[in-house]
This record gives C-alpha cells, sequence and structure tokens, in this order.
C-alpha cells in the first residue's frame, strides 16, 4: 500500500481532501436529509471519476476495474442514501 | 477427480475463494469483484426494503422495534430561551392557547397520518391556532420528528435556517409546544410541534381600551404535564430503533468490505501477485469514510 500511495501521491491527496469536504458537507447539511442525500450521490460520483482517471493516468485500467469503480461507489452511496431516508 | 469436487465443496476452500486472492478467484478476493460488490448493494437495499416492510405488520413491529426519547416541553422552552438569551433576545413564554394548537396539530398529524405543514384536507398550522382562540399579529410553526433528546432537537432546528429565523424572531413574544408519542407511517415515535406568536395588537384596539383580548401568558411555574399528551409508546428494555438496527447491518457490511479489501492487499503484497485491480487503499479510505458517517450521522427530522 505504501508504494502504492508514493506512486500516486498527488491523486491520493485530492482523494484525502475530496473525501474530508464529503465529510464536513455532510454533517454541515444536517437535518436536511434530501441536502445530505445530493451530497453522498455527488461524492459517490466523484469517486468514480477518481478513480478511473487515476486509472487512466497510469495506464492500468480495463473494463473490470471500471466496474469495480463504479460497483463501490454505488454501495458507499447506497448506505449513506438509505440511512437518510 | 472426486476428491477435487469434494475439496470445492468444502466450506474452508468457499470462504478462502471469498476472502483469499487466489487461481480460483483470479487473485482477487471474490468479495471484491464487481459482482460480488452488486450483490453486496442488493443485499443492503433488501434489508432496508424488508425492515421497512415491517411496519406493514404492526404486532410484529411493536415486538421487535421501539422507540425512546427524553424530550419534554421544558427541556424545549429552555433550550429555544437558551438560543434567545445568546443573541440578547427577550425570552418566550409559555402560553396554553398555543399549547392547546401545538397538541392539536400533533394529534392531527398521528390520526390523519402524515408529516408537513399542511394537512391533507388543506387545514394549516395557523388554522389550529384559530381554533385554540389564540388572536395572532405573526405565527410561525417548528416541526420535528425521531430524535432522542431535547437538545437534538434544538440543535437541528438551528442548524436548519427557516427554524432557526423562527426561533431567534425578535417579534415572537409567546410559544407553545407539544411532545406526542405515537405510531406515524407504522413506526414508533415523538413528534414535536412548536408553535410561535405574537398576540395581535389589533383586537387590543377593538375592544375600546376597556377589554383586553391578549391570550393569557401561563404562570412562569406551569405544570409539565400539562404540556405533554398522546398515546405513550411502550418503552421496552431492550428497544431497536430502526435508525439504529439499519445502521448496525449497514456497518457490518462495510466493516467487512474493509477487512477484505485489507486482507486481499496482505496476501497480494506477500505473495508479490501481479494484477490489474482498483486500488484498495483508495477503497479503504472510501469505506472508512462510510463507517465514520454512519456512526455520526444523527437521527431526526426537521420539516423544511
Amino acid at each position: 500500500m505504501k508504494n502504492v500511495f508514493k506512486k500516486n501521491q498527488l491523486a491520493y491527496i485530492l482523494l484525502f481532501i475530496l473525501l474530508g469536504t464529503f465529510v464536513f458537507l455532510f454533517m454541515k447539511a444536517w437535518p436536511n436529509r434530501q441536502v445530505q442525500r445530493y451530497i453522498a450521490i455527488t461524492f459517490g460520483a466523484l469517486y468514480f471519476i477518481w478513480g478511473v482517471i487515476t486509472h487512466t493516468k497510469s495506464r492500468k485500467i480495463n473494463s473490470e476495474i471500471i466496474f469495480e469503480y463504479l460497483s463501490i461507489s454505488m454501495l458507499a452511496i447506497l448506505a449513506i442514501v438509505l440511512i437518510t431516508l | 477427480m472426486a476428491k477435487k469436487i469434494k475439496t470445492k465443496d468444502s466450506l474452508l476452500f468457499k470462504l478462502s475463494h471469498l476472502f483469499k486472492p487466489q487461481a480460483s478467484n483470479k487473485y482477487r478476493s471474490k468479495l471484491l469483484h464487481p459482482q460480488s460488490l452488486l450483490v453486496l448493494s442488493f443485499v443492503l437495499l433488501a434489508f432496508f426494503s424488508l425492515f421497512n416492510a415491517l411496519r406493514f405488520f404492526p404486532s410484529l413491529a411493536d415486538k421487535v422495534l421501539g422507540f425512546s426519547s427524553t424530550i419534554d416541553t421544558s427541556g424545549l422552552l429552555t433550550g429555544t430561551n437558551k438560543e434567545r438569551e445568546n443573541l440578547n433576545l427577550k425570552p418566550l413564554v409559555i402560553n396554553e392557547e398555543l399549547n392547546q394548537a401545538a397538541l392539536a396539530k400533533a394529534q392531527d398529524m398521528l390520526t390523519d397520518q402524515y408529516w408537513a405543514h399542511i394537512a391533507p384536507d388543506g387545514k394549516q398550522a395557523w388554522d389550529f391556532i384559530k381554533e385554540s382562540k389564540y388572536v395572532y399579529k405573526y405565527a410561525g410553526e417548528n416541526l420535528a420528528r425521531d430524535f432522542n433528546s431535547n437538545d437534538e432537537v434544538v440543535k437541528a432546528w438551528m442548524a436548519s435556517p427557516s427554524h432557526r429565523e423562527n426561533i431567534v424572531n425578535q417579534e415572537f413574544t409567546q410559544m407553545g409546544l407539544a411532545v406526542v408519542n405515537g405510531n406515524l407511517k407504522g413506526f414508533n415515535t415523538t413528534l414535536v410541534v412548536q408553535l410561535f406568536a405574537v398576540p395581535s395588537a389589533v383586537s387590543m384596539s377593538e375592544s375600546n381600551g376597556n377589554k383586553f383580548n391578549l391570550p393569557k401568558a401561563a404562570e412562569p411555574d406551569y405544570q409539565e404535564s400539562g404540556l405533554v399528551a398522546g398515546d405513550k409508546t411502550n418503552n421496552y428494555e431492550l428497544i431497536f430503533s430502526p435508525l439504529n438496527l439499519t445502521r448496525a447491518f449497514f456497518l457490518v457490511v462495510v466493516l467487512l468490505i474493509i477487512l477484505t479489501l485489507l486482507y486481499d492487499s496482505l496476501v497480494a503484497s506477500n505473495r508479490k501477485y501481479e494484477r490489474l485491480v482498483g486500488q484498495n487503499f483508495a477503497h479503504v479510505a472510501l469505506m472508512i469514510t462510510v463507517a465514520f458517517l454512519l456512526v455520526l450521522f444523527k437521527g431526526g427530522a426537521v420539516l423544511p
């Protein structure tokens, strides 16, 4: 994991900023659950885009990886969205 | 051949196939394959749907689920006035007619099974105030549900601009409160109705200066018991609130994924597998964020 982090340092810094912003905005939006859902969907989509771009830049991408990012983003969004319903 | 089939059918092999990267799963834990992640998404959805379907079986839902809150009107009054005092505003006083209007509104929501400022029959919050014989110049309404404590309710209202506007409105001088426990759309909950008003000055001038028609303010030492109404829900010794149960199940799924990702990375790194897969470190960071939000998620809802 350390090697992966070193190789994609900039991408990971961006990811941590993204996730930190996600937590901040999500907590800030409380008690408006509708806004919380929009935030979760937006950041789930951004995570998918982040994954695809990072892999495209390192030229290590195939359809399986795209589906992996899509499915894990979907799972994350679903867990948050369902809890806010 | 027979031995091989037996090995593949064994529980140990299935577990290994599910969690450990090896030849049978293309050197990637089966649980982390997109298909498996999609199945897990459906599991979350199925659990949520099944859980919500409980509302159609009230006897079962009452046995499994419950809701317990420590919300009371005196706590809400204190919390609301504390927020006003922080802004150097005059504290609001409880008015009996407004209390009755708030109680009527809360009971109407439980009777007609709705959660809105306007009832399905078009009845507005102001209609409840008028029915209680209170004559107002301005009035406002805050609603809340599913909260556990007074502090949470007031914090949620203060975090919502439209509710905050009512609480810190310097025009308002009186307040009515109702905390009612009951069953709303299949789940036991606590509804909170907070009404704000400033008595009408018009009614004062119309009374020729002799008879003031001001709604009476409650005595400073008003009785708490008179302000809480409604059917109290049964508080079981062990209570599973719908939110906590859902949250616990989702957390288990998320933690399972995190542990699988870590194990997958460890094995792949030790055995130096060359494979083209997503970045586990990023997935772990995302899933930890989700777990964090599931733990920190505060229940309760206010109506915008």
